[in-house]
């Protein structure tokens, strides 16, 4: 177990922007949140996963909906009480420790945005290793946890337990429902057990690796080295261009940003593919790159990875791809998140580099 | 017969004032010290100018003002109103309250008192809460009594549905008449409520002080003469003096991009990185093909989060008045004697030490006409101070440049004249009337024409094409030269759950005066 300290936080959120391939939304808002929370409340206990008992009660959180209303529509913390009331009604019991599902981008936070007003620690793991844009694409899925009983917890203070009979329908309802409670809603899926925890279901240590991802960034900054350099040398990078965005064509369906961002490099115009994350970068009519490899914008002055909700006509962006974690390469995870998934024509062990 | 225009920058230090030809070129320019109230200092400066060129008001088309006072009054948290904020938001309290990460000194200066009550939609335009007239006057009895001089009211998703808030601003104005001016959060920001409602309390902040300003300023030139007066906005547009009372916060980095277009025009050059080296901060900016570089969206000022836009600069507190000590460590600024420079620094008689000071002993700024008495620090000392000065500015200069290795330096300003040579780079140039470029750029300021409205995206590249095209006719109609005119920004903010997939679309067209 450690504590969080408020420099933690700022770390976590860098890294976790990194890995959110441009999606999971701007940490910046939650990371203020957690901050001041540590103000009123003191640091944020992280325990990590051998920490738990078998029969312990953990309980996945995110956000999801629309980045555009979570930068607008502020949380009121009322998502997160009624959300795990509704839980410890449902069980019997209160739960342990929440943990992210998701690691990429805003939602790494998600957790520790209650951890201190209800007194409930956060778990050094999540279940995707970056960020996607639908609940089944999980580790606990893959390991054929069910994702019910599923919970959700509003702004206003209401809460919904949902029993669906499988995955892709649960996405369904849930979003449906987030609709309803604004575009913006607090979820929980894959309840586990700590047994679960230990047996595999999570990717352990994600809250510290995406830590110490934040803090090498940061530094690199602070020395005024590039950060690009960084990601190329330390975490096999691979980098596409740089160059300017000339053109978003973005909208927003069914609660999702989807889109196509232009990216006019020297060598040629580079288009990014989108649904809330970047998922696949395009040369011209040839894919180049594609989910679940990490997709990264990075703002050319600062050094700062861009999310798909502030990208911004006429800003200089590296493109850079990060390997995917393993789990993601597999026959069961490219039917989950392969490109094919998301409407595009081709395999990921089609594109030259990516065979498994 | 009204052939010429005065520019004029309103500095922290120096009022400076250029005449220009209908042609560009420079008639005459001149120097006068900034004085409080900043009006004494544009009186003056007007004056000289006029006994300089040896021309009349009568010959006079316009005069167009450029001034950084409103960032320096956030910098310097110094001539700020209080503010009542009220937000129009029926889910309260969030987890983060307004001004949450505002430096502490910025906070106790503007932030009087701040109220929730019930108001606000949904993305989808759904009414959160009905705004009720009783709340919003009670509302601002309480701003009002906590010492509130201003209000500035933010309602959630205002930027899509400007309704509520504009009618709260009519509910205040019937209580108030003009005795409470408002400050709209749709007028100023756009979605983001934390970076909006920041702009929107610095705008109600800097509103009586500076607003008093722009209209002494309007007395002042119209005792003078009868010519139009303009003043300069963040985008290097020229906006009316009434709208700049309104919304002062449009002007708080009309400097620098003064300082970008008018040090790009004086060396003839599109694309360039722009020093501007003044009396205490010195500005990085840069310009491409013509025009100041805009930032991403979101920008800080005085330690605060704004999202509109604003020019790409990078500034650090050293300048040509900036006191300097040395000894084991050198430091530099941030402290400058400002405007009292000619009384205080040792190379005048004054007993402060001061950037300038180590430029004479060195032998640069051979221009300055200084006593020459004992400057009091050797010259490897004074050397070690310029060693630190390039230290410190060459890294900005080099992160503006990007992958643009080769880009021209201009130098401009009224440190300029401090440094050697190539001082900052082979490719640096000290264009003629390099100390006024911020007036010349001023002078030259251009007319845009803002078109805010509502498409359809289906048809969304006809849409773009039809709107880029009315924008770019109102800043023609406005006075803009035609073969001049190009959009300077295009804004789309989606709706969500709205039949026919419409989304928010700001574009601004701008051209040339002359």
């Amino acid at each position: 177990m450690r504590l969080l300290t408020k420099n933690d936080i700022e770390e976590i959120a860098l890294g976790a922007t990194i890995v959110g391939s441009g999606g999971g939304g701007d940490p910046l808002y939650h990371k203020l949140m957690v901050q001041r929370q540590i103000d009123q409340y003191g640091p944020i206990e992280l325990i990590s996963c051998d920490e738990l008992c078998d029969d312990d009660l953990i309980i996945p959180l995110s956000m999801m909906g629309d980045p555009l209303v979570a930068i607008e529509r502020l949380h009121t913390g009322q998502e997160f009480e009624a959300l795990l009331n509704m839980v410890t009604k449902v069980y019997g019991k209160k739960p342990r420790a929440v943990l992210p599902s998701e690691i990429g981008g805003a939602n790494s936070l998600t957790p520790f945005l209650c951890s201190g007003a209800l007194s409930i620690p956060v778990v050094d793991a999540d279940m995707i290793g970056r960020a996607f844009p639908e609940l089944q694409m999980s580790s606990a899925e893959i390991m054929g946890i069910s994702a019910c009983p599923a919970f959700m917890g509003d702004c206003y203070g209401n809460a919904v337990a949902i029993g669906a009979r499988d995955g892709l329908t649960l996405e369904r309802y849930a979003r449906s429902l987030t609709v309803e409670m604004g575009s913006v809603a607090l979820v929980a899926i894959y309840p586990l057990t700590g047994a679960h925890v230990k047996q595999g279901a999570v990717l352990s240590g994600s809250v510290s690796r995406v830590q110490a991802i934040g803090k090498r960034m940061l530094d690199a900054i602070k020395d005024q080295q590039n950060p690009v350099d960084l990601l190329v040398a330390s975490m096999g990078a691979r980098s596409l261009g740089l160059g300017m965005i000339d053109d978003i064509s973005c909208s927003i369906q069914d609660g999702f940003m989807r889109g196509t961002v232009s990216v006019a490099c020297c060598e040629a115009t580079m288009k990014i593919h989108c649904q809330n994350e970047y998922l696949v970068a395009c040369n011209g009519d040839c894919a180049v790159a594609s989910t679940p490899d990490i997709i990264v914008l990075l703002e050319e002055e600062t050094g700062t990875p861009v999310t798909s909700e502030r990208l911004s006509y006429g800003i200089r962006v590296y493109i850079l791809v990060l390997d995917s974690q393993d789990i993601w390469k597999t026959d069961k995870g490219l039917s989950l998140v392969g490109p094919r998934v998301f409407g595009f024509n081709f395999d990921y062990n089609d594109l030259s580099g990516n065979k498994s | 017969m009204k052939k010429y225009i005065i520019g004029i920058d309103i500095g922290g230090t120096t009022t400076d004032s250029v005449i220009i030809g209908m042609n560009r070129t420079i008639h005459a320019a001149c120097k006068v010290p900034t004085e409080n109230p900043l009006s004494n200092g544009l009186s003056r400066a007007i004056k000289k100018i006029f006994q300089t060129s040896c021309l009349d008001a009568s010959s006079i088309d316009s005069i167009v003002i450029g001034t950084t006072h409103a960032t320096n009054a956030i910098v310097q948290r110094n001539h700020l109103s209080k503010v009542g904020v009220i937000c129009l938001a029926a889910l309260s309290p969030t987890l983060l309250p307004s001004a949450y990460n505002w430096p502490g000194d910025l906070y106790r200066a503007c932030l009087a008192h701040v109220v929730s009550i019930t108001g606000g939609y949904e993305c989808n335009g759904k009414v959160t809460g009905t705004i009720k007239k009783n709340d919003i006057i009670d509302a601002c009895k309480k701003c009002v009594d906590a010492g509130a001089e201003s209000i500035a009211l933010i309602g959630v998703f205002s930027p899509l549905y400007k309704e509520q808030e504009m009618i709260a601003r009519q509910y205040i104005y019937d209580y108030f008449n003009t005795m409470l001016p408002v400050s709209i959060s749709s007028d100023i920001g756009t979605v983001g409520i934390i970076e909006r409602e920041n702009a929107a309390i610095l705008n109600a902040a800097l509103g009586a002080c500076i607003g008093r300003e722009f209209s002494q300023f309007a007395d002042v030139c119209a005792q003078l003469c009868d010519a139009p007066i303009y003043i300069t906005q963040n985008n290097g547009t020229i906006i009316s003096v009434e709208t700049a009372r309104q919304l002062p916060v449009l002007t708080i980095a009309s400097g620098p991009t003064n300082s970008c277009m008018g040090g790009a025009a004086l060396s003839k050059h599109k694309d360039a990185i722009i020093v501007d080296i003044g009396g205490t901060t010195t500005d990085v900016g840069a310009v491409k093909n013509g025009f100041a570089r805009r930032s991403l969206n979101t920008s800080n000022i005085g330690g605060v989060s704004i999202n509109f836009p604003m020019p790409d600069v990078l500034l650090i507190a050293v300048g040509g008045g900036s006191l300097v000590s040395y000894g084991q460590n050198i430091a530099i600024g941030p402290h400058s004697l400002g405007s009292k420079f000619l009384e205080q620094a040792v190379s005048f008689g004054g007993s402060y030490l001061t950037l300038t000071d180590c430029a004479l002993k060195l032998g640069y700024a051979r221009g300055l006409h200084a006593s020459m008495l004992d400057i009091g620090l050797s010259s490897l000392d004074a050397q070690r101070v310029f060693d630190v000065v390039k230290a410190k500015i060459v890294p900005l200069i080099t992160k503006m440049k990007g992958q643009y290795k080769n880009v021209p330096i201009i130098l401009v300003g009224g440190g300029a004249a401090l440094f050697p040579e190539k001082f900052f780079g082979d490719t640096e140039i000290v264009p003629k009337y390099a100390s006024v470029a911020n007036a010349y750029g001023a002078a030259c300021a251009q007319i845009s024409a803002t078109i805010d409205s509502v498409i359809c995206m289906d048809n969304r590249d006809h849409e773009l094409a039809l709107m880029s095209e009315n924008a770019q006719a109102q800043a023609v109609a406005q006075g803009a030269l035609a073969h001049t005119v190009r959009i300077v920004q295009k804004d789309i903010i989606p709706y969500s759950y709205v039949p026919g997939n419409k989304a928010r679309v700001i574009i601004t067209a701008a051209g040339d005066r002359f």
